[in-house]
């Protein structure tokens, strides 16, 4: 009591000096405004912590797709292990908690006027706006790459139809056919995922078509995990599996969809089907909002996830800069709950806390044997930085039967981070 | 700096929020499982409106953030360790065990050793039974 005492009056205090400050009158009449653009991961994370931390604010998810397919786990998917139903999800429950959640395309977001507009015409007005949205495929990064010719060369890196479309493509090499994996350069969503496709793309063919080749074609010259990837690639798959790095002239510089060719900078091949990931950049809303620097990413005050580029925009998961923390949903919803911690403190007065997030990313072998990378990270002024001593990935001499209980954890991941976001 | 000190000015309606509140919602939030709150029309809402945010820090302040990421794979659905089962104690002796290589295990060691023992006493803390 005596601290309640000692609240109530500093409540007293507090009401006069906010009565004599210049807070728009829209402002000071009403619950806060927290507007969430994004119902990924990071997106629904904030807004479902938020409705925790703040049960008398006023939440908005603004979310383009009624449903949600989730990318961990669809390489089980293009690999014909696993359909495309388990990666989809909706926003019934988000609803039940409160969360007011609009299927639409935010189309404009006025920094001054703190308004985001929708493409069903409504404006959205907020004190704090979260941007979560993702990535876009950078089209133009890659010379002959378009939309058009995602249809001949899927990417699948937007799970959906473009995952199903590769599985369909993949069922149908032909005996003996070449894969070929074009991964592009740092950064992007999901460091280790193209190598993961390539494991479970071998374990695929490796019963109907022993003597197919797949050959990764990298735009840089180390990748996530890369001794465990390749040892388990010799183990399990032979020689199966090829990679290639940029010094060895890899990197993949155009592609031509309508003759089937991919080029780079020493070669020319003509596979029987291209898996060409293009390099990326933040979801087109943040580029318009000004939130994106030179690099096409968001950059971000490390420890409470603002922009350093629009005030009161708070930006996370894929479409931010988070440094030595990688793109990953892991990562989007351990951010979301801190950036959610870091406004609702903002909005009650209270200053930011320094803390410690991690990030664990899995992945599979085959869909039985899996292995990790994981870190600690801290902000060391805006920046992230990985705790020295801590993270790292998985023993390379690790038992099968390790390797095995990996796999299990990752199963469990999924299914425990889609509940609680979800679920 | 100027976006930080931006964000310090109390939002005047947030309510009071009671200190048991934020025991409960600990757990919940920050590993994954629902904790149980007073929803619209509960006790909470005949508190007065007038009571402005910086009342709601008892809530914030109890929140460890810490113990944010560990929700990402520890539930009570979860085939991995419940962690809200465990007591205290233990989950301090296992989380010290992890981080000198006491335990064999897969990734909670790399874990563990980006934590001082002052931290690992903290998500004890916040994650365990008393």
């Amino acid at each position: 009591m005596q601290r309640r005492r000692f609240n109530q009056s500093l409540v007293t205090a507090l009401t006069s000096v906010l009565a004599s400050a210049s807070i728009p009158h829209s402002v000071a009449q009403s619950a806060p405004r927290v507007v969430v653009i994004g119902g990924g991961f990071g997106g629904l994370t904030v807004a479902r912590s938020l409705r925790q931390l703040l049960p008398d604010a006023h939440i908005t998810l603004v979310e383009r797709n009624p449903t949600y397919t989730a990318c961990p786990f669809s390489n089980l998917v293009v690999a014909g292990e696993r359909s495309l139903a388990k990666q989809q999800f909706n926003y019934t429950v988000a609803r039940q908690l409160g969360i007011h959640v609009h299927i639409a395309s935010a189309t404009d977001i006025d920094p001054t006027a703190h308004t985001v507009t929708l493409d069903s015409g409504d404006t959205l007005p907020y004190d704090r706006l979260v941007v979560s949205p993702g990535i876009q495929l950078n089209y133009s990064g890659l010379e002959g790459y378009s939309v058009e010719a995602a249809d001949k060369m899927p990417h699948a890196w937007l799970a959906g139809t473009q995952t199903t479309l590769l599985a369909k493509r993949l069922q149908a090499v032909p005996a003996g056919g070449l894969v070929v994996i074009a991964a592009p350069a740092n950064p992007f969503r999901c460091p280790p995922g193209p190598y993961e496709r390539a494991s479970l793309m071998a374990h695929y063919l490796k019963q109907p078509n022993p003597t197919a080749k797949l050959l990764i074609l990298d735009a840089k010259d180390k990748f996530s995990k890369q001794p465990l990837f390749q040892q388990a690639w010799q183990q399990h798959y032979g020689n199966m599996i090829e990679w290639q790095g940029s010094s060895d002239g890899a990197r993949v510089r155009r592609v031509d969809a309508a003759r089937g060719e991919v080029e780079t900078d020493f070669d020319r091949y003509q596979p029987d089907l291209a898996n060409i990931i293009p390099p990326q950049q933040a979801a087109p809303i943040a580029q318009q909002a000004g939130l994106t620097d030179a690099s096409g990413w968001c950059p971000i005050d490390a420890m409470t996830f603002a922009s350093t580029l629009q005030p009161d925009i708070h930006v996370l998961g894929d479409a931010c800069i988070a440094n030595a923390m990688p793109k990953s949903a892991f990562a989007a919803n351990a951010q979301g709950k801190i950036c959610a911690l870091q406004i609702a403190r903002a909005l009650s007065g209270l200053a930011p806390v320094s803390t410690k997030l991690i990030n664990t990313c899995y992945s599979l072998l085959n869909p039985q044997q899996g292995i990790s990378v994981a870190g600690v990270y801290t902000a060391q002024g805006q920046r992230f930085i990985e705790v020295p001593g801590a993270g790292g990935v998985s023993d390379p001499q690790a038992t099968p039967g390790t390797r095995q209980l990996e796999a299990q954890y990752a199963y469990s991941w999924f299914k425990t981070l889609t509940q609680a976001v979800f679920g | 700096m100027a976006l930080i000190s931006a964000g310090l000015k109390a939002h005047p309606r947030l309510r009071w929020q009671r200190y048991r509140c934020a025991i409960t919602l600990l757990a919940g939030l920050l590993t994954g499982c629902s904790a149980v709150l007073p929803g619209p029309g509960s006790e909470s809402d005949t508190e007065p409106d007038t009571t402005p945010a910086a009342t709601s820090s008892a809530l914030l302040d109890s929140t460890e953030p810490l113990a944010a990421s560990c929700g990402g794979c520890h539930s009570p659905s979860s085939s991995i360790t419940h962690l809200t089962t465990l007591s205290q104690a233990t989950l301090l002796q296992q989380m010290r065990q992890f981080k000198s290589d006491h335990i064999d295990n897969t990734v909670m060691g790399r874990i563990a050793k980006g934590y001082s023992d002052d931290e690992l006493q903290r998500l004890a803390r916040a994650l365990g039974q008393p």
